[in-house]
């Protein structure tokens, strides 16, 4: 678009801008310290190296001058390969010059060189940080899932009204379903997930045996580490969500409940098939959103020793004698997993919302 | 005539305040009654009544021969022969119009989806919304929407349709494509209570007006008689603010 329109985009484009400056501060960089090792610019004479920067100002200055309309659009693709070609010399190929430098060391480089500490600890530990990330993904995944079933459940008992015409056995059940409910999401919402995993584990396991009268040993073989975290995610989660869908149910107008009701739907089936998915359609975003954060959450399963992304950090930390090192690989992984999975979820939701705009020929 | 619907001393009232107090109509096969009298005189809440939406403290209501307010009568069957118009539409947001047309009669008649579908095609032909089967509720005129959510009571096959204020919430110009579909309904013999402001209409096709104030029925009569002859002093106040001078 930009630069199609004469008249228009006499203002400079921010992101051209900003990516123009940013190829003149490495432009600085290549000029002042040229790298040595695997390389683009390094062998390059001076007036090659000043080149991006020059096209970088000249790129920007183009937005002032409108007879410069016609190459407009082709000054921030330019730019854009730039900056990738700049960004290989200065983060990549330094990350690759240090794996071949750590590559055959037989221990790990010492405390000040941080980089290359990091490139060892990642080189080595990784289908560690790989089978932790799996384990993080798949217990906040599957407990997300779950923890959604039980709430929708749950929110059945929580937004049941009691009706002038019940008798006192119903509103007694009523209200004693939405009594329950109720105190078990206070419970939940209100105490640390962590110490919630600390009990489970710890309880469980001992409470079910004594209940079901059978030996402790039969019970651990089923209650291992991985249910228990995701009974511990579910749990949590379902707590969380039932609260969510509340809220995305009481945003469904009155009316709809009120003419399924009048053509005689019984109110289950109200409930089912014209509220419930009005109000799980409210509330997808939240509940989108509840498994982003199951998935830094789910750290906190390290302390009953779930083997996660975190529990892996922690233990490369103990493996190499690093403090931060393990944990800033860790906090990276996170960090890529949670702004990829938001991403598909933004689009997820934006596909959703045009289906709807180009109407369904039937159901 | 057979009497349809009888109501009988009902009473109601919501948290102390009396809302209808000692109501008594009879409605007649085939017969069109608009309900008329400002807001806030019980007019909605007495139609609510009727399909149990709201339950009267005191007083019957029989329909077809039936007690519907006596304890243990199955409200769900019973309201698939009273169809009802919400002023507001109410079109199930989540299904298209088709959708909102075959949802009951699948899920209460248990009809099959191939025979729902066709017969709820029929019905929409007859309101004039047939080429609108696959859209959402939400892309539809407020005209549109009416004359769809009428067309879903009507697929029920009802006895007695009750509309409240079916055309407040339209724009003036949608008014008429709603009032000539109900007028096409009391036409084809349709039982019909309609609670309006639209003068205009229960003068037209009414064949009894009811006027009601604070929660009472003031007056029942012919739509000759009450608009050009009231005889209570309030219907002739009323009608004096409402009815343009003749």
């Amino acid at each position: 678009m930009t630069g199609a329109m004469p008249g228009k985009n006499r203002y400079p484009n921010i992101s051209a801008v900003l990516l123009a400056l940013a190829v003149i501060v490495f432009t600085v960089k290549t000029v002042a310290a040229p790298r040595s090792g695997i390389s683009l610019y390094g062998e390059l004479p001076l007036w090659a190296r000043l080149i991006p920067g020059i096209f970088a100002l000249l790129g920007a200055a183009a937005w002032f001058l409108p007879s410069f309309g016609k190459i407009k659009k082709y000054v921030k693709p330019a730019l854009v390969i730039l900056l990738a070609t700049q960004i290989a010399e200065h983060v990549v190929f330094p990350v690759v010059d240090t794996y071949l430098s750590v590559r055959d060391l037989t221990r790990i480089p010492e405390q000040g060189k941080f980089l290359d500490s990091m490139v060892y600890i990642a080189s080595r530990y990784w289908p560690d940080f790989l089978r932790g990330l799996s384990v993080t993904l798949r217990l906040s995944l599957a407990g997300t899932v779950a923890g959604l079933l039980l709430a929708i459940i749950f929110v059945f008992f929580r937004t049941l009204p009691v009706g002038e015409r019940d008798g006192e056995i119903a509103v007694f059940l009523k209200r004693s379903g939405n009594f329950l409910v109720k105190t078990y999401v206070n419970v939940f919402r209100g105490t640390p997930m962590m110490v919630q995993a600390v009990i489970i584990y710890y309880l469980l396991p001992v409470a079910l045996a004594a209940l079901f009268k059978v030996p402790q040993a039969e019970v651990d073989k089923i209650f291992t580490l991985m249910t228990a975290g995701f009974v511990v995610v579910t749990l949590n989660t379902a707590a969380y969500l039932t609260e969510v869908l509340r809220g995305g149910i009481e945003a469904v107008d009155k009316g709809q409940l009120e003419a399924a009701r009048s053509l005689g739907m019984s109110y289950w089936q109200a409930m089912r098939l014209v509220i419930f998915p009005q109000g799980i359609k409210n509330a997808l975003p939240a509940i989108c959103n509840e498994f982003l954060i199951n998935i830094k959450d789910t750290s906190v399963l390290n302390v009953i020793g779930v083997a996660e992304l975190f529990f892996v950090a922690q233990d490369a930390k103990y493996q190499y004698y690093r403090t931060y090192e393990p944990f800033i690989i860790a906090a990276v992984i996170y960090l890529v997993v949670t702004l990829s999975t938001s991403r598909l979820i933004m689009a997820i939701e934006k596909r959703m919302n045009l289906e709807v705009k180009e109407l369904p020929s039937s159901n | 005539m057979e009497k349809i619907l009888e109501i009988k001393n009902l009473h109601k009232s919501f948290g102390g305040t009396p809302v209808l107090t000692d109501i008594n109509l009879s409605v007649y096969e085939k017969e069109v009654v608009c309900v008329i009298g400002s807001s806030g005189s019980g007019k909605s809440t007495l139609l609510r009544c009727l399909n149990l939406l709201e339950y009267p403290d005191s007083g019957k209501v029989y329909f077809a021969g039936r007690e519907i307010t006596a304890p243990g009568v199955n409200v769900n069957r019973l309201r698939t022969e009273i169809g009802m118009v919400f002023q507001s539409f109410n079109l199930f947001a989540n299904k298209t119009v088709l959708g909102n047309l075959t949802l009951a009669p699948r899920r209460v008649l248990k009809m099959d989806k191939k025979s729902a579908a066709e017969k709820a095609t029929r019905v929409l032909e007859s309101v004039g919304m047939a080429d609108f089967a696959g859209r959402s509720p939400k892309t539809l005129s407020g005209g549109q929407k009416q004359r769809v959510a009428i067309a879903r009571s009507l697929v029920m096959e009802p006895k007695i349709m009750l509309f409240d204020e079916p055309t407040s919430a339209l724009d003036p110009e949608m008014v008429g494509e709603v009032l000539s579909v109900m007028k096409g309904l009391a036409a084809a013999g349709m039982t019909m209570i309609v609670v309006t402001h639209e003068m205009g209409f229960a003068r037209e096709a009414a064949s009894r007006v009811v006027f009601m104030d604070e929660g009472k029925i003031v007056e029942t009569g012919p739509p000759a008689v009450i608009f050009n002859n009231p005889r209570a002093e309030r219907t002739r106040q009323f009608l004096k603010r409402t009815l343009p001078p003749a």
